[in-house]
């Protein structure tokens, strides 16, 4: 059986390097140039595919990846969400995020992040999470993602002999994933290409 | 390079007026059913207007899907006794405009790609008295290089 390995998107946490002026005269004169680095720079991207593999490259990529990302956080955020905000798995596991400066936005001292694996109403405007820590709340909002899971419902195809896709792909093993999907390692090209640009 | 919101919404905009494409698209149409007619050949596609609530089919030889999966949201119902709760909730997805931020307590269930957009531009612009953020598991976060667009690069 073909090696399959859980999906995650690698970031665009390449460095921007600005482009030297003696490259963009080259780049002016000649068109062609351009393309080639541009092309590079893709194929630079797909390259990175080498960090979802179990390989010992693969391994040593992602350590470099996680490092980097490590460190981005630990300087960026208050300290004493460090813990909580570095994660204890793997990169690649889960789709990464991209900060829109929240991590330093959690220097206000106004906001208050806390790590719970439940939460629960204890007053008509006052929650409180696992370790009995309450607060007020006027406004909740969710941000607790989308149904990645079902694909195309509440809609109901129906095909031929009244096949229905949802519960035909169900039936099938097959079901349509995104979130939770992963790439195979034989088609590395035209998947690694679509997670990358997915973010 | 990453595009904000207005700009992408004011870049659709351009583009359906340049090209008088409006009469074409109809917002706040809800499909609820396909199905395919083997008889004649056609899909028969129903759908619910949301404003009224009135609902119509429409026949097609194709049948596109372009939903995206981040279209329905998850609910609350991870949130213990959430029926007890009186004060305003809505779904980072189905924002409610109206709602007054000023002086307000506010809590953030999740620490995804949604709170990471919306958590500082709300400390920001919004005038709240307190927030917490609740989290269940954390994420790798990797930052976004962003800037202008020199004009040598467009090309």
């Amino acid at each position: 059986m073909a090696e399959v390995v859980s999906l995650g998107i690698f970031p665009s946490s390449f460095p921007r390097t600005p482009v030297l002026r003696n490259v963009a005269r080259l780049f002016r004169s000649f068109p062609a140039s351009n393309r080639l680095w541009r092309f590079w720079l893709a194929a630079k991207l797909d390259l990175a595919f080498t960090a979802f593999t179990t390989s010992t490259m693969g391994k040593m990529l992602r350590r470099a990846v996680q490092k980097s990302l490590e460190d981005y956080i630990r300087c960026t955020a208050p300290s004493e969400y460090h813990d909580i905000l570095i994660p204890d798995f793997d990169f690649g596991a889960k789709r990464p995020v991209l900060d829109h400066g929240y991590l330093s936005a959690l220097h206000d001292p106004r906001v208050k992040l806390l790590r719970s694996p439940s939460l629960a109403v204890v007053g008509p405007r006052e929650l409180q999470v696992e370790d009995g820590e309450t607060f007020q709340a006027d406004v909740v909002i969710l941000a607790n993602g989308f149904k990645t899971q079902e694909l195309l419902t509440p809609m109901t195809i129906m095909g031929q002999n009244e096949a229905e896709l949802p519960k035909l792909w169900r039936q099938e093993g097959n079901f349509a994933s995104a979130y939770m999907g992963y790439v195979h390692t034989t088609a590395r090209g035209p998947s690694l290409s679509n997670a990358l640009t997915a973010s | 390079m990453y595009a904000s919101q207005p700009e992408v919404l004011a870049y659709i905009e351009s583009v359906v007026s340049r090209f008088d494409h409006s009469s074409h698209i109809h917002l706040n149409q809800e499909c609820t059913a396909a199905e395919w007619l083997d008889d004649e050949f056609l899909w028969r596609v129903h759908f619910v207007e949301r404003e009224s609530g009135r609902t119509y089919v429409k026949t097609a030889q194709f049948l596109i899907t372009a939903v995206g999966f981040c279209d329905t949201p998850n609910g609350a119902e991870g949130i213990r006794d959430i029926q007890n709760f009186g004060g305003r909730m809505f779904h980072s997805a189905s924002w409610d405009h109206s709602f007054d931020f000023r002086d307000k307590n506010v809590v953030v269930v999740g620490n995804g790609c949604s709170a990471n957009q919306f958590v500082p531009h709300l400390l920001k612009h919004a005038e709240i008295r307190s927030m917490v953020q609740v989290m269940k598991s954390p994420h790798w976060i990797a930052p976004k290089d962003n800037g202008p667009v020199p004009a040598w690069q467009k090309w």
